[in-house]
C-alpha cells in the first residue's frame, strides 16, 4: 500500500475521516501496513489499527461469558491508546485475509499535538464515540 | 543498594575465593604428583564434569528448597570435605576424586554466594559495585595464592585444606549475617522486574541461547589454553615446585585481575555499552594467541593463559552478569549458576574430551591447536556482541521501545506520481482531496522528470509541471519549452506556463496567448505570468492570484519583487498565510503570528506545508514573533522536512516550552531521516545540559513547597530535553533515535524500576558520560546551595516564581497541580491558566443536571457529591475535577453536583482552558483520557 492508499484507508475510518486531508496524509506518512492471512492472530500492542480490507474477530473482555465482535473495513482498533497508554492491548484473529494500517499511538499524538484543530476534531469524535 | 548486605557479601565472597584457591592448589598439586601429563585431559574432564553435575544438583535443590538453606548446607559440606581431604589422600583415596570434589564444591559455593551479593545491588549501582565485589574475590584469591606459595614449603601441602576448612566455617557465619541483612534491609537486586512486554519471553530466550553458546565456546577455548599452559608448567617444573609455580601464577594473575576489577572494569561498565565490553576478552585472547603462534614459548602461552583467565573474570563475567540483569530475578540467579557451573564446564569438558581423543598429537602440534582455539575465540567474540545486542533488546522490551527507521515517504517515483495524479480526478471527492494533499507534499527528483514531460496522460503532465513550479529546474528549460509548445490540455498548459514563468521564460506565455480567450484559467495564468515577467502592475495581479492559488502567489512574489509595505498590506488583507509563511515581510508575519496564537488551522497548515526556501526565509524572522507563535511553529515544524530550518532557529529558544517543542519536532523529523545540522545539535546539547545543571544546582531548601514542586517538574522536563538532544545526536551519527527518545518518557514519568532500566538503556544506546552523570545526579539529588536566580536564564517563568514575583498565584498553582490532568503541564502554561482561574466558596449546589456548562471545577477543599438518576452517588474529593466533560463535548451537565458541607473550588472557564490547550495540546488529550477512563475502563476493544 502506498501513501495514498494508506491515507484512503485511514480516511475511511470515521475517527480520522473528519480530519483535514493534509492531516490524514501526514498520519499516513507515519503509518505501516500489516497483512494477515485467515486465522492469523495479532495484538495491537502500542498501535492503533484501522482495518483497510477484510474482517477480524476481536475478543471482548466484558464481564460475563467471553464474546467477540467483528471489525470490518473502516473500523479502528485500540483507539483508546491514543489517550491512555495503560490500556491493555487488543487481540484479534483474522476471519478472512485482511490488511491493517497501523499507527503508533505516539505518532498519532505527535501529529495531533502539532495541529490543535485536528486534535479538537479528533477528541470531539472520540468523545462522541465513547458517549454513544 | 543494601549497603550492609553488600559489604557482608563482599567479605563472604572474598573469603570464599581464598577457600577455592587453597583447595584447588592442594587438589591439583596432589593430582599432578600422582599422575603424568598424559592424564591431564582427564583432570580437566573430571573437574568440568564434576562442576557441571554439582551445579545441576544445586539447581535442582534450589528449586525445591530455599537458596539460603542450600547455600549453608553446601558450605558445611565443603568445610568437612576440606578438613578430611589430607587424611583421605593419605588413606589412598584417588586424587582425582579429591580434585573433583574440592574444586567443584568450592567453585559452586563461590557462584552461589555471588548471587547473594548480586541481590543487594541493582541498576547502574550494580555496574559500579559488581566489579568491585569481583575485585574482592580476586584479592582473596591473590592473598590465598601468595600465602600458599609461602606456606607449602614450611608446613606442607596439608596446611591448605585445613586452612580452607577454617575459612569455610567463617564464610558460613558471614553468610547467615548477610542473609539477615538482606531480609531486613531489602534485596533490590532480587526485586521484581518492570512489567514484561509481550514477546519478552522470546527476547529473553534468544538472549539466553546466545549467552549459553558464548559460555560453551569460552569453556572450549579456556581448556585448550589451560592444557597448553599446564603442559608447559609440567615441562619446566618438578615436584613441589609445580604447586609453588601454580600457586604463584594464580596469585600473580589474581593481582593483575584485582587492579583491573577495582579500577578499570567499573569505569568500563559505566561508560561503554555491552557490545564493546563483551568482546574485549575473546579478542585479546586471539591477540595473545597470535603471539604464541608466532613464537610458541612458555612465556607466550603463559601470557595467553593470563589474558584468558584475567579478562574472563574482569570483562566477560561482568558482561554476562549485566546481560542476565535483563531477566527476572529468579531466572537470572538460576541461569547465572547454570551458565557458569554447567554450560561453561560442559564446553570445557567437551574440549578436553576431544583433546584426549586426539591424544599426544594435540600437544605435539601446539601451533595448530592454538590456531583452532583462536578461531573458536573469534566465533565467541562475534556471538558475544550478538548476545550484547540481544541484551539491549531484552532490556528495552519492558519499556515498550521499538526501533524502526522510515524512509522519507514524500520522495516518490514517477509511477507513483502518475497514479496520484490520476487520483486527483477521482469521482470520490475525498480520494481526490487526499491525492491533492499527497501530491502537494510529494517530491520527485527533477532529473527524473525530463523524459516524461510529454507523458500521454494530461493529468500526469499537469502534476509534473506543477512539481517544476514548486521546485524550479533551469536544466529542464529546453524540455519544458518543447513540451509546452505542443501542450493541448488546458490544465496541463496552465501548470506549464507557470513552470516556465518561474524560470523567467516567456515561451509559455506565448503558447498560452494562442489559447487565451478560449479558456479562462489559461487566460488568467497568461495575465499573471506576464505580470510576473515584468509587464503591468504586479500588485493588482498579485491581489487576484492571492485569492485563488497560494502556491502560485508564492512563486509570483519570489519571481517579482514588490515593495515591502505594499506586499505586507496585500498579504495581510488577504490573510494569505501560506504566502506570508514563505515570502512575507516581518510585518506580515506578525499577522501570521496572531493567527497562530489563535490556533488558526490555515495558519498552521501554512507552516506544515512550507517548502525549503520558505522555511529558510521564515527562520530568519521567527525570533521576532511572539512566544505563542514560536511555540506553534516549533510544534508544527515536524510536519515537513523543511521544518528543520525552523527547528534550528528555535532549538535554543529562551523560552523553555519553545525549545522543548523544537527538540520534540526535531526528533519526529529525525525518525524520517531528516536531522538538524551539527552546530544546532551541539548547541541544543549544551543548552539542555546547562539547563539541567542550573535546575539541579538550585537551592530548594528555602523555597516554598510550590516552588519546589514546580522546580522538580521543570527539572524532569530538562532531563527529557537532554535525552532528546542525545537522541538527535544518535540520529546524526546514523543510529535510530527512537529508542533513546522513548527512554525519556520512562525516565521522567516511569516507576522506580522503569527509571533504573531506562537509564541502563540510555547507557547501552548512547554512553556519553556527561549525560549519564547528569541524569544520575538528578536521580540522587544532594542538598545544594546554588542560586535560584540562575534559573531565570533557562526558565524565566520559574525564575519569577522563585523570586516571589508570582507569590499570589502559588495557592492556585498548588490546587491546579493536584488533578492528574494538570500534573505534568509545563509551568508557564499552568501559570497562565492559574492567572485566569477563579476561586469560589461553595456551600450547597454547584450545578444541576441539564445545565449548560462552560467551566470545569477543581476541588481545592472539602468534598462534593455528584448525583445522577439511577446511579449511586459519586463523591468527589479535594484534588479531583468535575464538569470537565462539558469543556470537551459542549454537552449539558450530566449530573447534579453539590458540596458536602463547606468547600472551595477553582473555576476554570472554557476560554482559559481553550487558550491553555492551544499552548499545551496534551490537555485535550488528557481530558479525552479522563473520559475514556470513565467509559471504557479495561475495555480496549470498546473502540
Amino acid at each position: 500500500m502506498d501513501l495514498l492508499a494508506r491515507a484512503r484507508a485511514l480516511a475511511a475510518c470515521p475517527l480520522f475521516g473528519g480530519l483535514a486531508p493534509a492531516v490524514v496524509v501526514r498520519l499516513a506518512e507515519r503509518a505501516r501496513v500489516v497483512e494477515l492471512a485467515r486465522g492469523d492472530r495479532r495484538t495491537t500492542d502500542d498501535d492503533v489499527w484501522v482495518v483497510a480490507t477484510g474482517s477480524l474477530a476481536i475478543a471482548v473482555r466484558d464481564a460475563g461469558s467471553p464474546t467477540s465482535r467483528t471489525a470490518t473495513t473502516g473500523t479502528a482498533l485500540g483507539v483508546i491508546r491514543i489517550v491512555r497508554r495503560d490500556t491493555p492491548a487488543i487481540e484479534v484473529v483474522a476471519e478472512q485475509p485482511s490488511t491493517l494500517v497501523g499507527l503508533g499511538a505516539d505518532d498519532v499524538r505527535d501529529v495531533l499535538e502539532e495541529d490543535p484543530a485536528a486534535l479538537a476534531a479528533l477528541t470531539d469524535r472520540l468523545a462522541a464515540q465513547l458517549l454513544s | 543498594m543494601n549497603r550492609r548486605a553488600y559489604q557482608l557479601g563482599v567479605v563472604m565472597v572474598m573469603l570464599s575465593s581464598m577457600v577455592a584457591v587453597a583447595l584447588r592448589s592442594f587438589a591439583e598439586a596432589a593430582f599432578l604428583e600422582a599422575y603424568g601429563p598424559a592424564e591431564m585431559p582427564w583432570l580437566l574432564i573430571a573437574s568440568a564434569g564434576g562442576f557441571a553435575i554439582a551445579t545441576l544438583g544445586y539447581d535442582s535443590l534450589t528449586r525445591h528448597a530455599r537458596a539460603s538453606v542450600v547455600d549453608l548446607g553446601l558450605l558445611v559440606a565443603l568445610g568437612i570435605a576440606a578438613a578430611a581431604a589430607p587424611a583421605l589422600l593419605h588413606a589412598g583415596a584417588p586424587p582425582v576424586v579429591l580434585v573433583v570434589g574440592l574444586a567443584a564444591g568450592s567453585q559452586l559455593a563461590g557462584l552461589a554466594l555471588w548471587n547473594r551479593v548480586a541481590a543487594s545491588i541493582v541498576g547502574r549501582e550494580a555496574r559500579r559495585a559488581s566489579p568491585r565485589a569481583g575485585a574482592a574475590v580476586t584479592a582473596g584469591g591473590a592473598i590465598a595464592g601468595l600465602a600458599a606459595g609461602a606456606v607449602i614449603p614450611r608446613l606442607g601441602l596439608s596446611a591448605l585444606p585445613w586452612g580452607g576448612a577454617v575459612l569455610t566455617a567463617v564464610v558460613a557465619i558471614v553468610c547467615v549475617a548477610q542473609e539477615r541483612a538482606l531480609r531486613t534491609g531489602g534485596a533490590p537486586g532480587a526485586a521484581a522486574p518492570p512489567e514484561p512486554a509481550r514477546g519478552a519471553g522470546l527476547v529473553q530466550r534468544r538472549l539466553l541461547v546466545a549467552l549459553a553458546v558464548v559460555a560453551a565456546l569460552e569453556g572450549i577455548v579456556a581448556t585448550a589454553v589451560d592444557l597448553q599452559f599446564i603442559a608447559g608448567v609440567k615441562t619446566r617444573y618438578t615436584g613441589t615446585d609445580v604447586a609453588v609455580a601454580l600457586a604463584l601464577f594464580y596469585g600473580g594473575t589474581n593481582a593483575i585481575l584485582f587492579v583491573l576489577q577495582a579500577a578499570a572494569a567499573p569505569r568500563l561498565l559505566l561508560t561503554r555499552s555491552l557490545t564493546f565490553t563483551a568482546a574485549i576478552h575473546p579478542l585479546l585472547v586471539i591477540v595473545s594467541y597470535a603471539w604464541f603462534i608466532a613464537a610458541p614459548r612458555f612465556v607466550s602461552i603463559a601470557a595467553t593463559r593470563t589474558c584468558d583467565s584475567v579478562l574472563r573474570l574482569a570483562t566477560s563475567r561482568p558482561a554476562q552478569e549485566l546481560a542476565l540483569s535483563a531477566l527476572p530475578p529468579g531466572k537470572r540467579a538460576r541461569w547465572k549458576v547454570l551458565l557458569r557451573g554447567a554450560v561453561w564446564p560442559a564446553g570445557a569438558a567437551a574440549s578436553a574430551l576431544v583433546l584426549l581423543l586426539l591424544g599426544p598429537a594435540a600437544l605435539a602440534r601446539p601451533v595448530a591447536l592454538a590456531l583452532a582455539a583462536a578461531a573458536i575465540a573469534l566465533v565467541a567474540a562475534i556471538l558475544a556482541r550478538t548476545a550484547a545486542r540481544r541484551f539491549q533488546t531484552a532490556l528495552a522490551a519492558p519499556l515498550g521501545i521499538r526501533t524502526e527507521r522510515r524512509d522519507d515517504p514524500r520522495r516518490i517515483d514517477l509511477e507513483t506520481l502518475e497514479r496520484w495524479s490520476r487520483a486527483t480526478g477521482d469521482d470520490d471527492p475525498r480520494t481526490a482531496a487526499l491525492a491533492r494533499a499527497a501530491l502537494a507534499r510529494a517530491r520527485v527528483e527533477p532529473a527524473e522528470l525530463a523524459d516524461h514531460l510529454r507523458h500521454d496522460d494530461p493529468s500526469v503532465r499537469a502534476a509534473l509541471f506543477d512539481q517544476l513550479v514548486r521546485t524550479p529546474a533551469s536544466a529542464l528549460r529546453g524540455e519544458l519549452r518543447a513540451a509546452i509548445a505542443i501542450e493541448d490540455d488546458d490544465r496541463a498548459l496552465v501548470a506549464g506556463i507557470r513552470a516556465l514563468a518561474v524560470l523567467g521564460d516567456r515561451a509559455g506565455v506565448e503558447r498560452g496567448e494562442e489559447r487565451a480567450g478560449l479558456e479562462k484559467d489559461v487566460d488568467d495564468t497568461v495575465r499573471s505570468s506576464r505580470a510576473m515577467l515584468g509587464d503591468g502592475d504586479p500588485a493588482d495581479e498579485l491581489r487576484r492570484v492571492l485569492a485563488t492559488d497560494a502556491g502560485w502567489a508564492t512563486a509570483f512574489v519570489r519571481a517579482r519583487p514588490i515593495p515591502e509595505d505594499v506586499l505586507a498590506s496585500l498579504l495581510i488583507s488577504a490573510s494569505a498565510f501560506a504566502v506570508i509563511a514563505r515570502v512575507g515581510s516581518l510585518a506580515a508575519r506578525q499577522h501570521l503570528a496572531t493567527a497562530l496564537e489563535a490556533g488558526s488551522p490555515d495558519a498552521i497548515a501554512a507552516i506544515a506545508d512550507l517548502d525549503d526556501v520558505g522555511a529558510r526565509s521564515l527562520a530568519r524572522d521567527v525570533g521576532a514573533l511572539s512566544t505563542a507563535a514560536r511555540l506553534a511553529i516549533a510544534r508544527t515544524a515536524s510536519s515537513t522536512p523543511a521544518g528543520v530550518h525552523l527547528i534550528e532557529a528555535l532549538i535554543e529558544d529562551g523560552d523553555p516550552e519553545v525549545g522543548h517543542a523544537a527538540l520534540r519536532s526535531a526528533l519526529a523529523l529525525a525518525r524520517g531521516g531528516v536531522v538538524v545540522g551539527a552546530p544546532a545539535l551541539a548547541a541544543a546539547h549544551t543548552h539542555a545540559l546547562a539547563a539541567l545543571s542550573a535546575h539541579l544546582d538550585a537551592d530548594r531548601t528555602t523555597a516554598s513547597p510550590c516552588v519546589r514542586a514546580e522546580l522538580e517538574l521543570a527539572t524532569r522536563r530538562c532531563v527529557a530535553r537532554l535525552l532528546w538532544a542525545t537522541a538527535l545526536e544518535a540520529a546524526a551519527a546514523g543510529r535510530d533515535p527512537a529508542a533513546i527518545a522513548a527512554t525519556a518518557r520512562h525516565l521522567v514519568g516511569g516507576s522506580e524500576a522503569l527509571r533504573r532500566r531506562a537509564l541502563d538503556v540510555v547507557q547501552e544506546l548512547e554512553a556519553r558520560p556527561e549525560v549519564l552523570a547528569a541524569i544520575e545526579r538528578w536521580l540522587r539529588p544532594a542538598p545544594l546551595a546554588g542560586s535560584l536566580d540562575a534559573l531565570a536564564a533557562h526558565d524565566p517563568w520559574l525564575g519569577r516564581l522563585a523570586r516571589g514575583e508570582l507569590a499570589q498565584l502559588e495557592p492556585t498553582l498548588v490546587a491546579l497541580r493536584r488533578p492528574a490532568l494538570f500534573s505534568s503541564l509545563a509551568g508557564p502554561a499552568l501559570g497562565e491558566l492559574a492567572a485566569r482561574s477563579e476561586w469560589r466558596s461553595i456551600d450547597g449546589e454547584l450545578f444541576r443536571a441539564g445545565d449548560a456548562g462552560d467551566a470545569m471545577f477543581v476541588v481545592a477543599s472539602g468534598s462534593l457529591i455528584a448525583r445522577r438518576d439511577g446511579e449511586p452517588d459519586r463523591r468527589i474529593e479535594a484534588g479531583d475535577v468535575v464538569g470537565e466533560l462539558a469543556l470537551l463535548t459542549h454537552a449539558p451537565r450530566a449530573a447534579t453536583v453539590a458540596s458536602d458541607g463547606r468547600g472551595e473550588v477553582l473555576v476554570v472557564g472554557r476560554d482559559p482552558f481553550a487558550a491553555a490547550s492551544r499552548r499545551a495540546p496534551e490537555l485535550l488529550l488528557g481530558l479525552a483520557a479522563t473520559l475514556a477512563g470513565w467509559l471504557a475502563p479495561n475495555r480496549p476493544d470498546a473502540l
